[in-house]
């Protein structure tokens, strides 16, 4: 996770003993010094200071407001039924190499009980072999840990061998609906993996939530509106890798 | 659905495949809830695939669902890693396919063209 208290990146899963060192005890150190996967947020090997920035003006229903965190990305609230996220540069890597940077946009917009997402894209600096694209609806209010799964995970794959500096955009025929009602709150994770080319059996990932989206009412007329930008649910954002 | 709407529901997933001949346009429906606000896209002749699963497959097998647009030929083959060929629905020129898995790869090849390996994997998020 890349926007956590420590600032540092946490590896997924990973069941290799010899890459299961957290990837977040990576970015607190020199990448001459790295060993294993890694995915962070700076590449500088330091770790600056990870308070989040306050809301840039009163949340109201009608102004953009804001809620960035230093290791992640910012969060925009344009009104109650629109919001996207931009993330910052992170690099990724193996040991003292870095691979390549990166950087992420998503952007949400709510129709009553339906949440579209896109324009989504990733853009890379390194060569990759796949990319995959997901997004999700999930239950989880602001401040709480994840939530369920409600619909999906969708799915959309590049297949074929890309070159260095591509930016990867989810189709805009196939952004994807999802629609819930059952649920007081809404937020749709989109995650980004990709494999690179020469290093077999790992792939790099990188992954947002939207703000939170609430409704008054569970029935086919709910209407699920943004909260506060800052409304997130405790884990907004992450990268990292995982054994394949 | 208007008469010249073809359409398929697939028997796992739900989903509704419409096709409509007069304008060559399609859309892929989760529900049919969705057919008030899904709009109808020309078909393009793209090879991007679709996939949805039912949740967390791979923690716990369930369907899968793939769907696209059917290349100018028409051939299009999807095969699970273990070489089994799925069976396709074909209405107008989109197809679908639905199966049984935990998110493994599946293998799409469009005419005589490369197979290309489809990855889902498995998000961080869940």
């Amino acid at each position: 996770m890349y926007a956590d208290s420590s600032g540092a990146v946490t590896a997924g899963a990973v069941t290799d003993a010899a890459d299961a060192t957290p990837a977040g005890s990576q970015c607190a150190t020199d990448v001459s010094q790295r060993s294993g996967a890694w995915a962070c947020v700076t590449d500088t090997g330091a770790t600056a200071a990870t308070t989040a920035s306050a809301p840039s003006a009163a949340d109201t229903t009608t102004s953009l407001t804001g809620w960035c965190r230093s290791f992640s990305g910012c969060w925009w609230r344009y009104d109650d039924f629109h919001a996207d996220f931009q993330s910052s540069q992170f690099s990724y890597g193996f040991g003292s190499t870095t691979l390549g940077s990166g950087s992420m946009y998503v952007n949400w917009q709510l129709v009553g009980a339906k949440t579209t997402t896109g324009p989504a894209y990733v853009i890379l600096s390194s060569s990759t072999t796949s990319v995959t694209g997901s997004v999700a609806l999930m239950n989880g209010a602001n401040n709480t840990t994840g939530g369920s799964l409600l619909v999906g995970p969708y799915f959309y794959n590049w297949t074929t061998a890309h070159g260095p500096n591509t930016r990867y955009a989810w189709p805009s025929t196939s952004y994807v609906w999802t629609r819930e009602y059952n649920s007081w709150d809404h937020n749709t994770p989109v995650q980004f993996s990709w494999h690179i080319p020469g290093w077999y059996g790992m792939y790099w990932y990188v992954w947002t939530r939207s703000i939170v989206s609430h409704t008054t009412v569970r029935n086919p007329n709910a209407i699920y509106r943004f909260d506060p930008a800052s409304y997130e649910t405790q884990a907004p954002a992450a990268a990292g890798w995982r054994a394949q | 659905m208007t008469p010249a709407t073809q359409e398929a529901t697939l028997p796992l997933s739900g989903r509704i495949l419409q096709w409509r001949a007069e304008d060559g346009a399609w859309r892929s429906l989760a529900s049919r809830e969705d057919e008030a606000d899904v709009e109808f896209q020309p078909w393009t002749g793209a090879a991007g695939v679709l996939i949805q699963a039912d949740g967390d497959v791979w923690h716990r097998p369930s369907w899968l669902v793939a769907w696209s647009e059917l290349p100018e030929s028409g051939r299009v083959e999807v095969l699970r890693t273990d070489g089994q060929v799925l069976e396709l629905t074909v209405i107008g020129r989109v197809w679908a396919c639905e199966w049984i898995g935990q998110g493994e790869p599946i293998t799409v090849q469009y005419d005589d063209g490369f197979p290309q390996t489809v990855r889902i994997d498995r998000p961080d998020y869940l």
